[in-house]
C-alpha cells in the first residue's frame, strides 16, 4: 500500500491538473446540457451520459456536433 | 481599419459565444500535459502490468522522449481538433447569408477573409503556446533539457505547417461553401503532401518535412539548413492560398 501512495504523490504534479480540468470540463458540459435542451440530435439523456463518461471527447463532442444553434432561446 | 477592427472583435465574440475559446484552452492544456505525463508513466505502467519475474530493461525516460510524445501528439490531435473546430469559419456565414447584410452596407470583402485569418492565426497560436510552455516546464521540471537541440525551432517548424493547414482549410472553406469541403481539401491536400513524400528527393522541399523533421532536428540528425527550402515554400503556399482565398471571395456570388 505504501508504494501505491508514493507512486500517487509523484505523480501528483500531472493528475492534480488533469484532475481539475476533466472535472470542471464534466460539470461545466452538465450544466450546459441541462439549461440548453435543444440538440442537433440525440436527446438529453443521451449527452448526459455522454458528456459524464466520455472524458475530454465526450464535451467536446457536444460542444462541436450535439449543441443546438439557437442555443435554446426558442420556446 | 475601423470596420476591419470590428469585424475581428465580432469574430472574437462569435468563438467565445460558439466555446471556441473554451475548447482551445482545455484540450491543448490537456494536451500539454499529457505529453509529459505520457512518458513518465509508462516505465511504472509496464512494471505493474508485466507478470512477476519478467525482466524488462527499459531505459530511464529523457527529455527527448517528452518531446517526442509533443510532436506526436501534438501535429495529430491537436492540429486536427483546431481543423475540425475551425472549419466552419466561412461556410457557416455562407450557408446562412449572415455577410450579406454587412456587405451591402459597405465591408469590403478583403476585410471579412483579412479579419477570419487573423482570428485563426491568433487561436493557433494560442494553442501552440498553451501545449508548447506547458509540455516545456513539466520537461524542464523533471529531466536535464540541455541533450535537446533546437527546441523553439524544432517546434517553429510544426506551427508554420499548422498555419498552412488552416489556411488551405480557409480557402476549401470559401470555395466549396460547406464544412465539408474545407476538411476534404484539407485531407486531400495532406494525402498529396504524403505521397509526394514517398520520393526520397522532395525531402528537401515537401512543406511535410515541417511536421516529420522536428523530432530528428532534437537529436541533431537533421541539421537547420535542410529546413530552409520547407519552410520558405510553405509561407509562399500559404500566401497563395490566402491571396487566392481573397481574389476568390471577390468574385464570389453570395
Amino acid at each position: 500500500m505504501n508504494t501505491d501512495l508514493d507512486l500517487l504523490i509523484e505523480y501528483l504534479p500531472f493528475i492534480i491538473p488533469l484532475v481539475l480540468l476533466q472535472v470542471g470540463l464534466a460539470i461545466f458540459s452538465v450544466i450546459h446540457v441541462i439549461r440548453h435542451p435543444h440538440y442537433r440530435f440525440g436527446n438529453q439523456v443521451l449527452w448526459l451520459l455522454i458528456v459524464l463518461f466520455i472524458q475530454f471527447i465526450g464535451p467536446l463532442i457536444y460542444f462541436i456536433a450535439g449543441r443546438g444553434d439557437e442555443d435554446g432561446r426558442i420556446h | 481599419m475601423s470596420s476591419w477592427l470590428g469585424f475581428l472583435k465580432k469574430e472574437w465574440t462569435e468563438s467565445v459565444k460558439s466555446y471556441k475559446l473554451l475548447l482551445t484552452l482545455l484540450i491543448f492544456s490537456v494536451l500539454g500535459v499529457m505529453n509529459p505525463f505520457i512518458v513518465k508513466i509508462t516505465p511504472t505502467l509496464m512494471k505493474n502490468f508485466m507478470p512477476e519475474g519478467t525482466v524488462l530493461n527499459l531505459p530511464d525516460p529523457t527529455a527527448i522522449d517528452s518531446w517526442l510524445q509533443f510532436y506526436k501528439n501534438f501535429p495529430q490531435m491537436g492540429l486536427f481538433i483546431f481543423i475540425l473546430l475551425f472549419s466552419t469559419m466561412m461556410s457557416k456565414e455562407l450557408e446562412k447569408g449572415t455577410l450579406v447584410i454587412l456587405l451591402t452596407k459597405g465591408l469590403r470583402r478583403s476585410t471579412v477573409i483579412t479579419a477570419k485569418f487573423a482570428m485563426g492565426f491568433t487561436y493557433w497560436t494560442l494553442a501552440f503556446l498553451l501545449t508548447f510552455i506547458i509540455t516545456y516546464s513539466y520537461t524542464a521540471f523533471y529531466w536535464d533539457q540541455s541533450i535537446v537541440q533546437h527546441v523553439f525551432l524544432a517546434a517553429g517548424c510544426v506551427y508554420v505547417f499548422g498555419l498552412l493547414l488552416f489556411t488551405i482549410t480557409l480557402w476549401g472553406n470559401t470555395y466549396f461553401a460547406s464544412a465539408y469541403g474545407g476538411l476534404l481539401v484539407t485531407v486531400v491536400a495532406v494525402i498529396a503532401l504524403f505521397i509526394v513524400a514517398i520520393f526520397p528527393e522532395s525531402a528537401s522541399w515537401n512543406p511535410l518535412q515541417l511536421l516529420t523533421a522536428p523530432p530528428h532536428m532534437l537529436t541533431g540528425e537533421v541539421a537547420l539548413v535542410e529546413m530552409r527550402t520547407p519552410f520558405i515554400i510553405a509561407i509562399g503556399t500559404l500566401f497563395i492560398f490566402l491571396l487566392g482565398t481573397i481574389f476568390h471571395f471577390n468574385k464570389k456570388r453570395l
